[in-house]
């Protein structure tokens, strides 16, 4: 496909590749082998989910806080409190990404938990997922459409 | 355009330092961990408070900044008997 260099198609041709490279990166895997970044994530996540079950909310999204525009991820942490009670029509009407949120919390705690070589073969099947199919980026679109829908809704 | 008035304050100065953060998360780590910062503001506090004593990306102030944000809309929010979002 890039076979001609001339002119325009250079820029054509390495936008293309750009956006090749970037859609097929695999960043929740590197997220997943940084083992400390993972800790981090989930000892917060565990804490505000607590919290918030406890009625004590310490995080607030600043970008609702100042704007009173919710951000992508506004909702989720109320619906993935749903979703662990069972309640899943009303998770997916809060926010219809909370089992995909559930999901990767959960790989993030497996590969914290299980032993060198187990953690190993779950974090390459995920780089698997992500260079082969980019699959990361096709979630992340989704959400950004998801949001601007439920923004003009 | 409705703001808070018991989160306001502490939310303006934290979304201007998480932005800040954010833009800095970008620049270092790429577009896709960016739009996960965006997507998740907890996942851009947490990779500042790692990367605060990094002296090449100059995150200790706006870290501190937004900290401070936080503490702000918390006390302001428990004076007030507020509820947050």
């Amino acid at each position: 496909m890039c076979a001609i260099f001339f002119g325009g198609n250079v820029f054509i041709c390495l936008m293309e590749h750009s956006l090749k490279t970037l859609w097929y990166q695999p960043m929740f895997s590197s997220l997943l082998n940084n083992r400390v970044e993972s800790a981090a994530i989930v000892g917060f996540g565990v804490v505000h989910l607590g919290m918030n079950l406890a009625g004590l909310p310490f995080w607030t999204c600043p970008v609702l806080a100042a704007t009173g525009v919710p951000c992508p991820g506004c909702g989720l942490t109320r619906a993935t409190m749903q979703l662990v009670h069972g309640d899943i029509l009303a998770s997916l009407k809060t926010h219809a990404f909370a089992p995909v949120f559930l999901a990767a919390l959960f790989i993030m705690v497996m590969v914290l938990i299980l032993p060198g070589s187990q953690s190993t073969r779950l974090i390459n099947f995920v780089n698997r997922l992500e260079t082969r199919n980019g699959i990361t980026a096709w979630g992340f679109t989704l959400l950004m459409l998801y949001w601007a829908v439920r923004l003009m809704a | 355009m409705e703001v808070s008035a018991n989160l306001g304050l502490g939310g303006v100065i934290a979304f201007v330092a998480g932005i800040a953060v954010l833009v800095k998360l970008f620049q270092k780590e790429g577009f896709l961990k960016g739009i996960l910062g965006f997507i998740c503001m907890l996942y851009t506090f947490i990779w500042g408070l790692q990367n605060m004593k990094n002296e090449e990306l100059k995150l200790k102030t706006w870290m501190y900044v937004w900290m401070a944000g936080i503490v702000i809309g918390l006390i302001i929010n428990f004076t007030m008997g507020g509820g947050a979002e």
